[in-house]
């Protein structure tokens, strides 16, 4: 999780803050569906490659 | 510290002068990242794409458009973040560093503002390089993953096609600008770096 930390911030920093600082918010219900699918999906990926990479170290100690 | 500030500082300047490129340019003025994308989706899909002014790149086979929206130029904007932020302390590498003193009595001499800007700048072609290929590529292969998509709209069930187009650019995005941290963090930065002596 740590390793994804910087390209997480730099893609929120440009998915979400850019068009939040330039107005998205005013678009009204459309921005607001997006940003939560642009937030919630990278995380879901992070987790699922932890969960992976956890399962291998798991399987390889045995 | 002085270095580190300056190549974040060239960063965020390249970062906002792309932004309003973007913004004001049309298909024409993209060129330089939309005809080497639709080159290597070609190679990809085998398929061949011809310049429609005014529009961007269009593949009459498969009816797909690569317009200015589809340059990618949003991940190349993140991708300079994050490299240049990845790579501030290697401007260190760059910058020759007066021997033979102890660190608190190493002053800063008139040239040496120069080399730091020197070696900032370096920083920074070397991360807007890497953001061009990166940008290239990983968006060669969302539009690649689109057109399949497109072509099977059958695959993911439950989904509306915008969604599916969404889902699928978060995920190439993302994964691609994740692939790119961890490849610049394996880069060796290790230039032979001739010190002046100290007199």
């Amino acid at each position: 999780l740590r390793r994804a930390a910087t390209p997480l911030t730099w893609y929120y920093g440009v998915t979400l803050a850019v068009p939040l600082a330039n107005g998205a918010l005013s678009t009204g219900d459309a921005f607001l569906e997006h940003a939560v699918v642009v937030l919630v999906a990278p995380l879901v990926l992070v987790a699922t490659a932890c969960m992976v990479c956890e399962l291998w170290r798991v399987l390889r100690l045995r | 510290v002085i270095g580190k500030t300056c190549v974040l500082t060239f960063a965020l300047l390249a970062m906002w002068g792309l932004k309003r490129h973007y913004a004001e340019a049309r298909a024409e003025d993209l060129w330089w990242i939309l005809s080497p994308t639709s080159r290597l989706v070609g190679l990809l899909t085998t398929t061949e794409f011809s310049f429609e002014p005014g529009q961007g790149y269009l593949s009459r086979e498969r009816l797909f458009l690569i317009e200015k929206s589809c340059a990618g130029i949003n991940f190349m904007i993140a991708a300079i973040g994050m490299l240049a932020f990845a790579w501030r302390s290697r401007v260190e590498t760059f910058v020759p560093r007066p021997r033979g003193l102890e660190p608190s009595r190493r002053r800063v001499p008139g040239g040496m503002a120069f080399a730091i800007a020197s070696a900032s700048v370096r920083v920074l072609a070397a991360s807007v390089a890497a953001s061009y290929v990166a940008a290239v590529t990983v968006n060669a292969v969302r539009i690649t993953a689109a057109m399949w998509l497109a072509a099977h709209p059958t695959v993911v069930s439950g989904l509306s096609a915008a969604q599916v187009h969404r889902l699928e650019g978060i995920v190439v995005y993302f994964g691609g600008l994740t692939l790119l941290y961890e490849i610049s963090q394996r880069f060796d930065w290790s230039t032979p770096c001739a010190a002046p002596r100290h007199r």
